[in-house]
């Protein structure tokens, strides 16, 4: 059955490929420099797109580009760089016209030039966004030293990790991983499993992300069943022009405890790890192979990891409008089961009762298929087709209660088509379908049908007001259950005021169709045992939000702010719950209550003495558990990060520190289960780091970077009954040929 | 600086040995005795029986987390009292026999022997007890206690 479905899959991307029809243009182009407005220098890399056709390019080392194959008709012109305003240039191209551009940008220190796919399914300005976007760049990967995909998003505005859940402005409590309220792409690729419906950190491609943009709010009018709290998109870097090897080295250790009582081991439990990966272009065939490799011994026994990852992603332009991708990524990931501490006082290893033999194997393997085609100058179709496995075992036996075994495949595929109407009216449709297959012990064997459809368009007829309405329907469906029929409007307005701030609103509704796990989950693990609920419903939100942005100057320093206003509602909302009308200590999961969020984020950025780099954020929140009338469990309601960077010629040094107030509740049944449940107090926590550029110095392309992660070794817990990373101190090399 | 374990000096125990009258044939059929475990209340006597849960998760009662040895002829036990210094009026042997919720005492703490009166126990910071015993008599069972 898999195989037959891999192979349909394969002949439609097949298909499709070599069966798009030619394009048919008439030959226009549009040629042009982009240029420094102050000093006229040519700006090296400008993105210059012309809205809503799938046509780009950047500009060279003189600042000129080229842009062909253009149709008669009004366009806007969108260029980004780094450090540079954004411009939209309306430009009027006639029948074998040839328009010359000379482009001027003003320098804006703050700006970072981004460009993000995942807010409206098409590439685009991040400022002209309806909705909050945040975007961690790859520069910022690097800064950070992440080798995980979890460390990377930790200082994002709105953003606390659950440990396997990414709480989204409060969307998500903690439900041990499973069915995440944040949809997870790469490059456009749902990367959710198809039995747990949850992230699988270690499957993402850390070494190779050009960005992940984080889309904050419901989000499936575009993206469908888990868009509930936001979205995450990965995009992958594409490969160079000239062959390039890079490579990067990290290792470290974690302190010992301060208190004797939590140290476990008689020596520092180390960290590391490698990555590798190269790139280069032929002609118009283009490569990135990487892999690489992560042993964690953890700070906790019983907690060590090994994992192992390799990542290809393959590039071929058929011709100038006819562009296939081909992404393959594998992870492997042979752990521990730790789940939670013996106690407050023995908080680095696990209850004495566990069976320590047990070990949990798990591989993952993504490959999707993405074929951009430009029919003519109006309309581009892309296409994106692929399947996601997931794989976990542990090692007992089969016979043993604890066993745990299953196999999840997910097939995706969306067929988007971009159309621009009319000056500056762009209309975005497609049609997915989504088959989970899963063959488990854990589950069953239980298969998953979901398709949608989906419309949206965007107008710009007014000026400075861009409008954006859109609607998507879900048909889903799972083996016996009844179907389930969803429709997710959406609305979206961004405008540009006369007088400098840039304002948004947005409204919109998300669902989540329960996964295959929180229905038919039957297992045992460490004391708890979770049962099936096959009447599990969707739990759905409707989010609503505005927003205000603006960059502006005191006393000669450039300033940068966003503010976002946000109120959510919930209904139906699943959460793992103690049954007491079973025997035993059951979890299930149960449509158990409404919810309200209600919340305000601001972040202010800032080039302190024209070279000292700061952001700091704060989010305060409301989650309000409607039905017991209490803040709902789980969620903290006020957390406050800080990023600064201060250059020193070839070192740099960075700090961050992050707050997040104690959780009020949890659930207070665990305490049947695990000792000191309710020990947790608020996060303090602070990493520096020190960055050293050995090119600049010794012209060896080396940079050498000493973190230390939880500097002042501060103890919490994240979720009930596990102590948070203990401070770290690691060196990181990084190189590239 | 955050979390922190407890000192050792200042934790208060109490501990004893649990013995089942009859040995390890009186107990009950597997399928009715699902956890046992040694539970130490600051309040007696007790509304009803979901108020058993209740002072549980109130932080009322001390409760050993794992369920103690079943089906043996005695078990020693050791509790920490968390927060010292607690007015222990009832001590009890707990049965669950089915869900969450469905609980019921078997043995009681009582200096005399008498399983309907049972003995008050105070517990200082450092406090140490020893020799809590209780005898579990599965054919004469205890007044439960609400």
């Amino acid at each position: 059955m898999d195989r037959l479905f891999i192979n349909r899959w394969i002949l439609l991307f097949l298909s499709i490929l070599f069966l798009s029809p030619t394009q048919v243009f008439s030959l226009s182009k549009i040629t042009g420099k982009v240029i420094d407005k102050s000093d006229g220098s040519p700006l090296v890399g400008a993105s210059i797109r012309l809205e809503g056709t799938g046509l780009g390019t950047f500009a060279n080392k003189e600042g000129n580009f080229l842009l062909k194959g253009i149709k008669r008709a009004k366009y806007t012109l969108m260029v980004t760089i780094v450090g540079y305003e954004s411009k939209h240039l309306p430009v009027q191209v006639l029948d074998n016209d040839s328009v010359y551009l000379l482009i001027e940008l003003k320098s804006k220190p703050l700006s970072t030039g981004e460009v993000v796919v995942s807010a409206n399914k098409r590439i685009q300005a991040v400022q002209d966004v309806p909705i909050s976007i945040s975007v961690v760049s790859n520069s910022d990967l690097l800064t950070k030293g992440s080798t995980r995909f979890d460390e990377a998003l930790r200082y994002v505005p709105g953003i606390i990790m659950n440990k396997d859940n990414i709480n989204l402005r409060g969307s998500s409590g903690f439900a041990f991983g499973l069915g995440s309220r944040v949809a997870l792409l790469v490059d456009g690729f749902p990367l959710l499993s198809g039995d747990q419906g949850d992230m699988k950190y270690d499957a993402i491609p850390i070494f190779n992300i050009e960005q992940i943009e984080i889309v904050k709010g419901a989000g499936s009018a575009l993206y469908g069943t888990g868009a509930l709290g936001g979205v995450i998109n990965i995009i992958t870097k594409e490969p160079e022009e000239n062959f390039k090897i890079k490579g990067r080295l990290h290792s470290g250790f974690y302190t010992l405890p301060r208190f004797q009582q939590w140290r476990y081991r008689e020596d520092v439990p180390w960290k590391f790890g490698f990555d590798i990966s190269l790139t280069s272009k032929f002609n118009s065939f283009g490569y990135i192979i990487s892999g690489g490799l992560e042993n964690d011994e953890s700070y906790r026994q019983y907690d060590k990891s090994l994992q192992y990852h390799l990542f290809t992603k393959l590039n071929n332009n058929f011709s100038e409008f006819t562009k296939a991708s081909i992404l393959f990524n594998f992870a492997s990931d042979k752990s521990d089961d730790w789940v939670y501490w013996n106690s407050l006082d023995s908080a680095t290893i696990p209850p004495t009762n566990i069976n320590k033999d047990a070990r949990i194997l798990s591989t993952k393997l993504a490959l999707a298929g993405d074929l951009k085609h430009i029919f003519n100058s109006k309309n581009f179709l892309t296409f994106k087709t692929g399947l996601y496995r997931t794989y976990v075992e542990n090692n007992l036996n089969i016979s043993d209660p604890e066993y745990r075994q299953s196999n999840a495949l997910s097939f995706n595929t969306d067929a988007q088509m971009n159309s621009s109407l009319a000056d500056r009216t762009l209309l975005t449709y497609g049609l997915v379908a989504t088959f989970n297959r899963v063959t488990s012990k854990l589950y069953g064997k239980v298969n998953q049908d979901i398709y949608a459809g989906y419309i949206q368009g965007e107008l710009a007829q007014i000026k400075d007001l861009i409008i954006t309405i859109g609607v998507r329907t879900d048909y889903e469906k799972t083996d016996s259950s009844d179907y389930q029929l969803e429709f997710s409007p959406k609305l979206g307005l961004n405008y540009t005021s006369f007088f400098g701030p840039k304002f948004r609103l947005s409204i919109g509704k998300g669902f989540r169709a329960p996964t295959v796990a929180e229905k038919f989950a039957s297992l045992k693990f460490s004391g708890f045992t979770v049962a099936p609920n096959p009447l599990l419903k969707s739990e759905i939100s409707w989010s609503a939000e505005i927003g205000s942005t603006m960059d502006f100057i005191i006393a000669e320093t450039p300033l940068q702010y966003d503010l976002s206003i946000y109120h959510s509602e919930y209904d139906n909302l699943i959460e793992p719950t103690f049954d007491n009308t079973q025997q035993g200590a059951v979890i299930k999961f149960l449509n158990i209550t409404k919810a309200r969020i209600t919340g305000v984020e601001f972040t202010l950025k800032s080039l302190l003495f024209g070279f000292i780099g700061f952001q700091t954020s704060i989010n305060a929140m409301k989650p309000m558990d409607i039905n017991l009338n209490r803040t709902l469990k789980y969620r903290s309601t006020f957390f406050w990060y800080n990023s600064l960077l201060i250059p020193l010629g070839n070192v740099e040094l960075y700090t961050d520190y992050r707050f997040i107030n104690r959780m009020e509740t949890v659930d207070e049944l665990l305490k049947l289960q695990v000792r000191d449940y309710d020990a947790r107090v608020p996060m303090h926590i602070l990493d520096f780091r020190l960055k050293l550029k050995l090119k600049e110095m010794t012209n060896i392309p080396i940079v050498l970077t000493l973190n230390m992660k939880n500097a002042f070794d501060y103890y919490y817990t994240e979720v009930v009954g596990n102590l948070g990373p203990t401070r770290f101190i690691g060196l990181q090399i990084e190189s590239g040929l | 600086m955050g979390l922190a374990p407890k000192e050792p000096s200042k934790k208060s125990y109490i501990s004893g040995q649990i013995s089942y009258k009859g040995g390890r044939a009186s107990w009950p059929l597997p399928d009715s005795v699902l956890e046992i475990r040694l539970v130490a209340f600051k309040n007696y006597p007790l509304s009803d029986s979901s108020s058993i849960l209740k002072e549980l998760t109130d932080g009322n009662a001390y409760f050993t987390i794992d369920t103690l040895p079943r089906f043996v002829d005695k078990a020693d036990y050791s509790l920490e009292i968390i927060d010292p210094p607690a007015l222990l009026k009832y001590i009890a042997v707990a049965q669950r026999y089915g869900n969450l919720f469905q609980w019921r005492v078997i043995g009681v703490y009582s200096e005399t022997g008498d399983n309907t009166k049972p003995s008050t126990v105070m517990v200082n910071p450092g406090d140490s007890l020893t020799n809590i015993n209780i005898e579990v008599d599965f054919l004469n069972l205890p007044p439960q206690p609400f």
